[in-house]
């Protein structure tokens, strides 16, 4: 043994394998000059009893450095050639003064595990550890394995050295491209729950592995990473499942000195198996990949490269991840099958929505169990709330939007009703009255617009494309210009022609059927006032009738597995809204007649005016969903229909041509003037229908990006729109140190 | 030349990735004439504003790939309306889809690839020849090709469990993937403008950025030049893990349908490229395993730039000759404190260090930003575990500036953050440890770049006699390759792209072994001699392979290379043979052909007038694609600034051959 002496002992023998020339072009692996233990046999024990002088770490230390260097079979005699019996000894002999507990001993606290190794927490420094689960047993027998191979210590755990811990290798530390706020602690750092199992980390001696043949390192780091990985499984599994280290604590057999494989169970036998032990350390990972190169590109960001795989005999990091993905079972994908009330406009969301959105429900899976009970669970919701305003804002906002939801629409037939209450009066003079009346008019429309606007506003966020905005709901924040719904100048003409021709339409029909507009006559004005306020009051429920369709077919999308079933779920949706609203139409027609003019209006009115009620309903839903240019053609169509009713009549006054006007009169004629709009109306809504079945009844109208639905406050990466554009470690910037 | 420069997420946004090498790159090449064409990928990134663009930049397109689609054409064609369009539209989106959702075997198998490209290809030329794409593919006609294609006997197993909002989700990305097969970058066949005009694509990363480069190759025959530092697909699969525990998280079928679209499309892209350069061997593996060609596969170190080290070099050797041992017994270790970089196995290490090496001190030299310093919870704990391995003192250059802060937070008001709860351990750490010991005295030292001890970066290398790096995750160790120009012996573990770069310069330790690590460093600790030899022969390697000149000059010649072995087809270059029919006629054109800046005066509209299908917008929208020309680089009317002095402004170009060459002459000692 070197004659040990304080300071530098004399330096180890030359290594060979240097190369000093630089290698050119690329290098595949480059020649590494890896330390292995089959250097230090002897100067290692020299220096190991070097620090005679050396300030020792803690008081404590002395008396191993002490107790192991009279020693016969001290590091001197027994220079072992074995590295892992070398292992074996540094562990009792490095015992240095146990770090104190940080921050991190508590693993089940929400902020995300960053790293490793926690140190033990220790209610006495210095002292044992009583065992506080069965796992802990198991440090004993193995906590005396090497003992079996130098000086014994003190006493068999030496019960009064504080133990140094190394950090715990097999640990799944955290990876900087994953986030640790995103990414629940049980991924970090594969821990569960529950106290740490701290055990100091043994590296059973072994040779070289034999799986390793091409191995060219020594097999010092290998087998010392090896064999405290299965360790790990062990000091992961579930409080719950402590089927792993109990069976071993009433086995205390060590075997150390056994050359092992390259992965050992924790009771020490090699296993053939070596996989398994990273199927449970990367189980997470492994569950939620769709594809073997997920798992690759998952592991290779943990650290694990091809040397690493090649100790589990894989040729490089993509086979290996191709049999974990293999072996390891996925999480159900379908877990959002029977939820009847799941988010709406949310694609099949993953099992962490899910979980807080189905608050009471019991999880069905097992990694949606463990997604409740993660961390970041509580902590989603802890941050949206912080970042939101406060409750009594949220709700009062919530009430508003909700009051403004009924009572905007309310606004039309309100006004409508207003000005021909203030039309009834006698008392009006001449011109006050036109006044009114067009006064009346132009606030009706606008408040149309204005009840209508929203629900346009809302089709112009859900697709993008149809309406023409660059706009993007990302990020909680609102980017680009917000959609402009800029006013509609041809439907409104049309609209507009539309209404005057209800209103005045049949007068004007009859007339030119008798033989011209007089002018000496005056039109009814007001005979017929149901029609303009049982329209105006149609508004509301129109608007209603249109957004329960929306969210109802929403719903719908978000649990139907096939297109076709989803359009089978939305006919009768839409078929319910016309006809409700048909039947809302006639209704408050009929009491518009009752209160405004004392009697029902006569059938023909009423299917005029329903026949252009549902036409402009229908129009109004393909608008809302995206299709207006359907929308303002089939008003349109209308339009001209009428136009060209009322030109056929006039045309037929000129010679040659008195056939035109036959099917109009013969209309008029049997059921009077107004049947002539109802039949054109009818068709038009006939038509528009049948597209409307076909065309709303598809997906991709009631689709919703997926940005969307995240609140404001809460921030969400650009993962949707993209992967986040932050560098990883694998990205070349030249500022940023990887 | 011209050169096509393709980026996606990257330059020139001053967000991006890999922006300072493009920069360098463009600055250092200055003799070619780039064109930018960007896409940007979130609208943070577009509001983040650009770099400042060198002089040989002549032409900046920057196009979304978020948000909504550009709006339709307002006078161009009817997009895919017409009943033969609809056709041709869905026979190539079932090609794609098909290909997309099948399983295939991704080890060279043709046959979906094969489909694949068909579907791509087809696509793009409908969009050229009709437009209204985006459209198209968000219809109710793609979603219901895609449910039929996921429900097909081949497809992959997530796909056939596929729900109708899984698969909005999946065509709604998909059409912002295939959003460069709408844009009208791609200019007319032998036009002078877009990609047709381009001599070579250079696509920054695979994936998006090269699809257009892909479809000028496909048209115009342009070669295409990928280089990869860090592998996209890669980058999309990590993503796409770490989406999976988002709160907003999409299924499986949706990540598996896009994984398997960006798979084929990294494929594809490997297939037609003519080069690609990774940016190591850790990338090269990926490339290699899509389908990369080794013939075609060239690896092109990252630059570094070296002068800041020169000086190191410099005093390390006067201090040799003088005979002062240099570094003494230093460790030191820089970098951005993170958990990745294992600094508890390091102090472990450094304690074992120690005790063989009683005088040896461990610095570590924090290079993050005194704002993230001062919140970073592990490099707290690592100063709390370093204040319990060394009860000998720990000094903290940091500890007062953190103590500072937490001192200037409380003053703000009664915030607890973690910063605080940081500080405050750490001022409680320090007190406990002892109190402050000298930095002259302390075996550790944490030090921070900036700070008292370490004005830079360069001072931290220069006080080392041992570099050491313990990461368990590493990607290029650009610490090792400083400690490399500053001719330091390293330790380091084995992670990432470590061995390569490292390449028996220095010493190579597994993960997760501090044992190993501490035998390694006292071993170079007690050989002045071998630390010397190493860091030489380190250094030598870094100069040979990690700066940047090497990085640019490699690029010159790759695009030499690239432009005389495949030189785009341009008709007016070819000739016709007795039989009229068109052969190309070599060196009919060559790379000079084509001189940055315009010679005379034109009366030709500028260039972003190209009419495409996308066509231009006006006002209001955003338009798909914004062409400006470059304020630094000259207008399109004015002759170049050497034209106008030799007082020739009105040059023809054929009479240049003589300027030409001078001028070569003159750029060439760069």
């Amino acid at each position: 043994m070197t004659p040990h002496a304080p300071g530098f002992p004399p330096p180890p023998p030359p290594r060979s394998a240097e190369s000093a020339a630089p290698a050119s072009g690329p290098p595949v692996g480059g020649g590494t000059e890896d330390v292995g233990a089959a250097g230090p046999t002897g100067d290692a024990g020299g220096w190991r009893a070097g620090p005679e002088g050396a300030p020792a770490p803690a008081p404590d230390a002395g008396p191993h450095a002490d107790g192991e260097r009279p020693g016969g079979p001290g590091p001197a005699a027994s220079a072992p050639v074995n590295p892992g019996a070398w292992d074996a000894r540094s562990w009792v002999l490095l015992d240095g003064p146990e770090p104190e507990p940080g921050p991190f001993a508590a693993p089940a606290a929400p902020a995300p595990q960053p790293y490793g190794e926690p140190p033990r927490v220790h209610g006495v420094v210095g002292g044992r550890v009583p065992p506080r689960t069965a796992g802990d047993a198991t440090h004993v027998p193995v906590r005396t394995a090497p003992a079996a191979d130098g000086p014994p210590p003190a006493d068999a755990p030496t019960p009064d050295a504080p133990r140094v811990v190394w950090p715990e290798a097999g640990q799944a530390d955290d990876v900087a491209p994953l986030d640790a706020a995103r990414v629940p602690a049980v991924e970090q750092t594969g821990v569960t729950k529950g106290p740490r199992r701290d055990r100091p980390v043994v590296p059973v001696p072994s040779a070289a592995p034999p799986s390793v043949a091409a191995d060219p390192r020594p097999a010092d780091g290998p087998p010392a990473e090896d064999a405290v990985r299965p360790d790990a499984p062990g000091a992961h599994d579930e409080p719950h499942v402590p089927d792993d280290p109990a069976p071993d604590a009433p086995a205390p057999a060590p075997e150390p000195q056994a050359p092992d494989g390259s992965g050992r169970d924790p009771r020490g036998r090699v296993s053939a198996d070596p996989v398994r032990a990273l199927m449970r350390q990367y189980r997470e990972l492994c569950e939620r990949a769709v594809d073997p190169l997920e798992i690759a590109a998952g592991l290779e960001a943990r650290g694990v490269t091809d040397r690493t795989a090649a100790r589990f005999r894989h040729r490089d990091v993509f086979s290996l991840a191709e049999e974990l993905y293999a072996r390891v079972p996925h999480a159900e994908s379908t877990d959002g099958t029977d939820h009847p009330d799941g988010e709406g406009g949310g694609t099949s969301a993953g099992p962490a929505t899910r979980a807080r959105t189905r608050t009471g429900r019991a999880a069905r899976t097992r990694t949606a169990r463990r997604r409740t009970a993660a961390p970041s669970a509580p902590s989603v919701p802890a941050a949206r709330a912080a970042g939101r305003p406060p409750l009594r804002r949220r709700v009062a906002a919530a009430l508003r939007r909700a009051a403004l939801r009924v009572a905007v629409p309310l606004l039309p037939g309100v006004l409508c009703c207003a000005a021909f209450a203030a039309l009834a009066r006698p008392d009006l003079p001449g011109p006050a009255r036109q006044g009114v009346a067009v006064l009346g008019t132009v606030a009706v429309l606008a408040a149309l617009w204005w009840a209508v606007r929203p629900l346009l506003r809302d089709a112009a966020h859900a697709s993008p494309v149809r309406h023409g905005h660059a706009y993007a709901h990302e990020d909680g924040h609102v980017h680009g210009e917000p959609p402009r719904t800029p006013l509609p100048v041809v439907p409104a003409l049309a609209l507009c022609a539309l209404l005057g021709y209800a209103l005045r339409g049949d007068w004007l029909l009859a007339e030119l059927l008798a033989g011209g507009p007089h002018p000496g006559d005056a039109a009814p004005a007001g005979t017929r006032r149901s029609v303009p306020i049982a329209l105006a009051c149609a508004v509301a429920p129109a608007v209603w009738c249109a957004r329960w369709f929306a969210a109802r077919a929403r719903r719908r999308l978000a649990r139907s597995r096939t297109l076709a079933e989803f359009a089978s779920g939305v006919r009768p949706l839409l078929a319910v809204a016309v006809a409700v609203f048909a039947a809302l139409l006639l209704a408050v027609e009929c009491a518009a007649g009752l209160v405004a003019d004392g009697a029902l209006p006569p059938a023909g009115t009423q299917a005029a005016t329903a026949a252009l009620g549902v036409l402009l309903f229908v129009a109004l839903l393909l608008a809302v969903h995206g299709f207006a240019r359907a929308a303002v053609v089939g008003t349109g169509a209308a339009c001209a229909l009428e136009a060209l009713a009322l030109g056929a009549v006039l045309a037929a006054r000129l010679p040659g041509a008195e056939a035109l006007d036959v099917p109009v009169a013969r209309t008029a004629g049997e059921w009077g003037p107004s049947a002539v709009p109802a039949l054109l109306c009818a068709a038009v809504a006939l038509a528009l229908l049948a597209y409307a079945a076909r065309v709303l009844t598809g997906a991709s109208a009631h689709h919703v990006p997926a940005a969307h639905p995240v609140p404001r406050a809460h921030p969400v990466p650009a993962a949707p729109q993209g992967p986040p554009a932050h560098p990883t470690p694998f990205a070349y910037d030249g500022t940023a140190a990887p | 030349m011209r050169v096509a420069l393709l980026t996606e997420g990257g330059y020139p946004s001053a967000r991006g990735e890999s922006v300072l090498w493009c920069d360098r790159l463009l600055r250092g090449l200055d003799s070619h004439e780039f064109e930018l064409y960007a896409l940007t990928r979130s609208a943070r990134q577009e509001r983040a504003g650009w770099c400042d663009l060198p002089r040989n930049v002549a032409r900046v397109s920057v196009a979304p790939l978020w948000g909504g689609a550009p709006a339709a054409e307002p006078g161009g064609g009817r997009g895919l309306e017409g009943r033969r369009e609809r056709r041709l539209f869905e026979a190539h989106f079932g090609e794609l889809a098909a290909a997309v959702c099948a399983v295939g075997p991704d080890d060279g198998s043709t046959a979906l690839a094969d489909r694949f490209a068909s579907g791509l290809y087809g696509l793009a030329s409908l969009a050229r020849q009709h437009g209204g794409l985006p459209a198209a593919l968000r219809s109710e006609r793609a979603v219901r090709i895609l449910e039929s294609a996921c429900r097909a006997p081949g497809a992959l197993r997530s796909a056939q469990s596929a729900k109708v909002p899984d698969l909005l989700a999946v065509v709604d990305r998909l059409e912002r993937a295939l959003r460069p097969l709408s844009l009208d970058w791609y200019g007319e066949p032998d036009g002078d403008s877009g990609l047709a005009a381009a001599d070579l694509c250079h696509a920054v990363g695979g994936g998006t950025a090269a699809l257009a480069g892909l479809l000028a190759a496909r048209a115009y025959g342009t070669p295409l030049l990928v280089t990869e530092y860090g592998v996209r697909l890669r980058e999309h699969y990590l993503a796409s893990a770490a989406d999976a525990v988002a709160p907003s998280a999409a299924g499986a079928p949706v990540r598996a349908l896009l994984a398997s679209f960006q798979a084929r499309l990294a494929r594809e892209t490997y297939t037609r490229a003519q080069l690609i350069t990774p940016g190591n061997a850790h990338a090269r593996r990926w490339q290699e395993r899509f389908g990369a060609r080794r013939e075609r596969l060239r690896t092109v170190y990252p630059g570094m730039d070296a002068t800041p080290f020169a000086g190191v070099v410099e005093e390390t050797a006067d201090a040799a000759a003088r005979g002062a041992g240099g570094g003494g017994g230093t460790l030191v270790w820089v970098g951005r404190i993170a958990p990745a970089k294992d600094l508890v196995a390091l102090l472990h290490a450094f304690a074992e260090v120690r005790k063989a090496v009683p005088r040896a001190r461990l610095r570590i030299v924090d290079t993050s930003g005194a704002h993230e310093a001062a919140a970073n919870e592990y490099a707290a704990h690592c100063r709390e575990l370093a204040g319990q391995l060394f009860p000998g003192g720990v000094a903290d250059a940091r500890a007062g500036r953190t103590a500072d802060e937490a001192a200037h937070r409380t003053a703000d008001g009664p915030r607890t953050g973690a910063a605080e709860r940081a500080a405050e351990r750490a001022r409680t750490a320090a007190g406990r440890a002892g109190g402050q010991a000298r930095p002259e005295e302390a075996p550790v030292v944490f030090d921070a770049v900036g700070g008292p001890g370490v004005p830079t970066l360069a001072d931290a290398y220069a006080s080392a006699g041992v570099v050491v790096l313990s990461s368990l995750v590493e990607g290029f160790p650009v610490s090792l390759v400083e400690a490399m120009f500053c001719a330091r012996a390293t330790v380091s573990t084995d992670a990432g792209a470590v061995c390569e770069v490292i390449g028996g310069t220095g010493l190579v330790v597994p993960q997760r072994d501090p044992r190993a690590l501490a035998e390694a460093c006292v071993a170079l600790l007690r050989d002045p001699a071998r630390r010397a030899r190493l860091g030489a022969a380190a250094r030598a390697r870094a100069l040979e392979l990690f700066t940047a000149e090497q990085n640019i000059e490699a690029f010159r010649a790759i695009y030499l290379e690239l432009m005389s072995h495949c030189p785009v087809r341009r008709d007016t270059a070819d000739a016709t043979g007795e039989d009229g029919t068109r052969h190309p006629l070599p060196f009919a054109r060559p790379a000079e052909a084509h001189l940055p800046g315009r010679w005379a005066g034109t009366t030709r509209p500028p260039t972003g007038a190209s009419g495409g299908p996308a066509g231009h917008h006006a006002g209001g929208q955003r338009p798909p694609a914004r062409t400006e020309p470059q304020p630094g680089a000259p207008r399109p009317g004015t002759p170049p600034t050497w034209a106008r002095r030799t007082g020739r402004a009105d040059a023809v170009r054929g009479a240049a051959p003589p300027r030409v060459s001078a001028r070569h002459g003159k750029e060439d000692p760069k």
